[in-house]
């Protein structure tokens, strides 16, 4: 594989929180237009992960996007470079926000793309652009699900980080997603995932790694760990 | 006698309706003064000491390009304002970031040192002598119902008014105003949106270094000001803002409101040395039965 091909290089990540070492020496890249899914239990890791490639935590180690360290770089800066994340909590959501203005905020750095990126979300999520003018938190936990992650396509980003997309929904409005993210990463955006759903992440995923306890054990072909015998019996019960 | 009662009731009632309409004005011309307190308490979530003195710099500017230059006051309170949102972004950026940066306490014994060094140079410079801003405008007033309105209350009341629509519309339409709504409710997800926090937050103590620059003006215009006067503005500022609720600006103007209503009605009914008392009683029966204030969050 070209290094050049590689949209993120991540090198003995180790991520704290206050003294304590949370994630320890990661290493791992994800490729242009791939979806590479991270997959654990609760605790093990992953969204930590996110949060350094994000600039929000404390890490040693080193990270590039698009070949070029950003590990210097504060969050927006990362922003603009077209690194963003949908957060996991549905809390994220900008609560005194309308549903609108909590999709405007998310172009807040491509304000000139604004409306060409509200019309590829409403497309994606029409029950946005149904709720667009009521408070955002009147919206369901599924809708606040498809706000976070419109909200994150807002800045036209060419990676997207998701953070337990199905995290709390029901089957129904996890496969909406799903089917959303799929046609996200038709699109040309790279997606970097986080999931507990072992199972729709490995569906999805292209590329996959296993996180445990703050290290990765194994890394492969989505395909060829959803064959595995140990990760069928550890995460899928099977 | 029945005439002498209902001459005394009338009378009574007058003073009511006048110390209303007074109140009201003057409340117009505190929720001025809380503006700049309410952002620094709703979007930054700290208290900006020195706040009443900021306010009192820009009394005194004023007082001294009428002295000097013969500036009207309501014409230095533009480039006094410009100033002040510098004063303020710049403030925040290179010198109380790195104070908040290391705790909440910290920024707040900052601006305890500001405020009581800008004191010090107030006296040095101007003495403890009380100063007035005074204006032609100052004897001009108007009669509605037979009671006159001193201009410069009406004056307090609507620029007041124009002050609070002009930053509400500001907040609420432009992508600087989202970003600091934004900001104010998580400024971790605010960051994920691509704002620079820093930034804004320096914004923010500007805008409120705005805002006190043209309550300077406007109160030096209504009352006389001495060196000392600058906590009694910041305790005002404080209450008004808690009343209204913390990050609702229209509960600042009725914070405001409130606040001139029982200083006032204090002052004519009862002893004008009782109104500090009678405002934070009722500030206090209000937070005992609404303690998010009156519109907060």
């Amino acid at each position: 594989m070209m290094e050049e091909d590689n949209i993120l290089e991540i090198n003995n990540l180790s991520v704290y929180y206050g003294g304590l070492r949370v994630v320890h020496n990661v290493s791992f890249n994800v490729r242009k237009g791939e979806v590479f899914a991270l997959i654990g239990s609760n605790g093990a890791g992953k969204s930590s992960i996110l949060s350094a490639i994000m600039g929000l935590s404390s890490y040693t180690g080193t990270i590039k996007f698009l070949g070029k360290k950003i590990d210097h770089l504060k969050t927006y800066q990362r922003i603009a470079l077209g690194l963003t994340l949908a957060p996991e909590s549905s809390a994220a959501i900008f609560s005194r926000f309308t549903v609108l203005e909590n999709l405007l905020i998310g172009s807040y750095l491509n304000r000139a793309e604004r409306e060409k990126m509200l019309e590829r979300v409403f497309k994606l999520f029409p029950i946005l652009k149904e709720r667009m003018n009521q408070p955002a938190d009147k919206l369901s936990g599924g809708e606040r699900k498809m706000l976070l992650i419109g909200r994150a396509l807002m800045s036209n980003p060419k990676l997207l980080l998701l953070d337990e997309v199905s995290l709390g929904l029901s089957p129904l409005i996890t496969d909406k997603i799903y089917e959303a993210c799929k046609e996200i990463n038709s699109q040309g955006v790279t997606i970097l995932l986080v999931e507990q759903n072992v199972w729709k992440a490995l569906e999805f995923a292209n590329r996959a790694c296993i996180i445990e306890a703050g290290k990765i054990t194994r890394v492969g072909k989505a395909d060829e760990l959803l064959d595995e015998e140990s990760i069928r019996r550890a995460y899928l019960g099977l | 006698m029945a005439y002498r009662r209902v001459y005394c009731e009338l009378s009574w009632f007058m003073k009511l309706i006048e110390a209303v309409v007074y109140g009201s004005l003057l409340g117009g011309a505190y929720a001025v003064i809380g503006i700049g307190m309410s952002l620094t308490l709703g979007v930054m979530e700290v208290m900006n000491i020195a706040h009443g003195e900021i306010i009192l710099l820009s009394s005194y500017l004023a007082y001294q390009l009428l002295l000097l230059l013969g500036m009207d006051p309501l014409l230095s309170a533009i480039p006094l304002s410009l100033f002040l949102l510098t004063l303020g972004f710049f403030l925040q950026k290179y010198c109380l970031s790195r104070a908040l940066k290391y705790s909440v306490e910290m920024f707040v014994i900052t601006t305890l040192a500001i405020s009581t060094i800008l004191e010090n140079v107030y006296l040095l410079i101007w003495s403890p002598m009380q100063k007035a801003l005074i204006t032609g405008y100052l004897l001009w007033s108007c009669e509605v119902g037979g009671i006159k309105v001193p201009f410069v209350f009406l004056l307090d009341f609507f620029v007041s008014i124009a002050v609070l629509v002009t930053l509400r519309e500001f907040l609420k339409k432009t992508y600087l105003g989202m970003a600091i709504r934004a900001s104010s409710e998580d400024w971790k997800i605010a960051q994920l949106m691509g704002i620079n926090t820093d930034n804004i937050r320096a914004l923010t103590l500007g805008l409120a270094f705005l805002t006190a620059g043209i309550a300077g003006v406007l109160i030096g215009l209504t009352y006389p000001f001495s060196p000392s006067i600058g906590k009694s503005y910041m305790v005002i500022a404080f209450g008004i803002v808690v009343l209204g609720g913390l990050g609702s600006m229209i509960g600042t103007f009725i914070g405001g409101l409130i606040i001139g209503l029982v200083q006032v009605l204090t002052a004519t009914f009862f002893d004008p040395a009782w109104q500090l008392f009678a405002s934070y009683l009722v500030i206090f029966i209000i937070l005992a039965l609404r303690p998010k204030g009156v519109l907060g969050r």
